[in-house]
């Protein structure tokens, strides 16, 4: 586990109500083990303007075949929240909606969410996508949370899958209100560019929408990343036919969900500087925390037009 | 707990086969502030008394456990 800049976001932040059950959980769907647990940086609370008092530990879980970029719980006690995306439907926009990893065994992970009391928007259905076949899920677990997972089928992988359940996270899906706009905001902010940006209408309902709907409206979509690979990456969904609540100003800690990516940079007042002339406001500003096992990093954030936190990180060293 | 029988008509008790009993009476308990009225060993209904045995509203969670021998 080391700090990786020049690739897209290093760590996704979930905040969660029970911190043991979320370890427990992750290791049993995903295969996913405990890499650090600890008391977070009460730095790290004033720059999320949150209380003093609050009490925050944290967790690091990582796919130990390839621990290159993972999932921080964090679990606040002594303070209010409420669920980010709370009873949300997938067309509903506003904060994270889904982390994405790929797995060895999509119908076997489906069984084991649902033994860990988790569900899905679907039960496990064939999506082709960019000449491609894949096992997906969108698992329902707590806190609002959404994970999809993807089997790759069609073309067959030329080698076995190399993990026992799943791989490391590799996108952070956001159902956006214009995907367009949102599209700008990473380019401008962060120099991402989309090496997928259409207009899909699939032909399955991973999504658990009625089945005389599926295809009927088409999404606009943008598949956003900072250098070449799949890994890291943003996937930019606008429903269209469906309308619901918006979850942007919830997106917020300590408020329960996928609340953030975390997105290493070389050079954080150089960015920063490129974010003000886009005309983007910082959410924090840059400041100095520790963030085991990197050790201190200068971060500050920025907020999507959807809400979704990007925290930009920049080791000391 | 009334244990009377009471044919009203209406339907006395939902059978909910579920995974872990535990953790669904626990959730009785704190999310609808249900009270756990019998537990015990699942045996299948073999009589009009066993049938309506139960108070009006009242779920009856089963767990089924494969054992082998």
């Amino acid at each position: 586990m080391q700090f990786n800049p020049g690739s897209g976001w290093q760590e996704a932040v979930t905040s969660v109500r029970d911190l043991d059950k979320w370890i427990e959980d992750l290791d049993y769907i995903a295969g996913w083990s405990l890499a650090h647990r600890g008391a977070m940086d009460s730095r790290m609370l004033r720059a999320w303007h949150l209380p003093a008092g609050a009490e925050v530990e944290e967790a690091v879980v990582i796919c130990r075949g390839d621990p290159k970029r993972w999932l921080r719980l964090v679990s606040f006690k002594g303070i209010a929240q409420t669920q980010i995306r709370s009873s949300g439907q997938p067309w509903e926009t506003g904060g994270l909606f889904s982390i994405l990893l790929y797995s060895a065994d999509t119908q076997a992970a489906f069984q084991r969410a649902q033994e860990r009391w988790w569900s899905a928007h679907h039960d496990p259905v064939v999506m082709e996508f960019g000449g491609r076949e894949l096992l997906n899920v969108v698992l329902r677990g707590p806190d609002g949370c959404n994970f999809g997972l993807y089997q790759p089928l069609k073309p067959t992988p030329a080698e076995p899958f190399p993990f026992l359940k799943a791989g490391p996270p590799f996108n952070g899906q956001q159902m956006v209100r214009n995907k367009e706009q949102t599209e700008c905001f990473y380019a401008d902010a962060l120099g991402w560019n989309s090496w997928f940006s259409g207009t899909i209408s699939l032909s399955c309902n991973n999504f658990g929408i009625p089945d005389n709907m599926v295809g009927v409206n088409p999404k606009h979509v943008a598949i956003a990343h900072a250098a070449e690979g799949e890994y890291g990456q943003v996937e930019l969904v606008q429903w269209t036919g469906f309308e619901g609540q918006h979850y942007g100003d919830k997106a917020v800690p300590p408020n329960l969900g996928h609340l953030a990516l975390r997105w290493p940079v070389d050079d954080l007042a150089n960015q920063v500087a490129t974010i003000r002339a886009a005309g983007i406001d910082l959410f924090v500003e840059p400041t100095t925390v520790t963030l085991p096992p990197l050790g201190e990093v200068l971060l500050c954030t920025i907020r999507t037009p959807d809400g979704v936190m990007i925290e930009l990180i920049q080791t000391s060293g | 707990m009334d244990a009377a029988l009471d044919v009203d008509g209406g339907w006395k008790e939902a059978i909910t086969n579920v995974a872990d009993l535990d953790r669904w009476c626990y959730l009785a308990e704190r999310v609808c502030g249900w009270a756990i009225a019998h537990r015990g060993p699942h045996t299948p209904v073999c009589s009009q008394t066993d049938r309506w045995r139960q108070t009006l509203g009242v779920m009856r969670y089963c767990s089924i456990v494969v054992t082998n021998p």
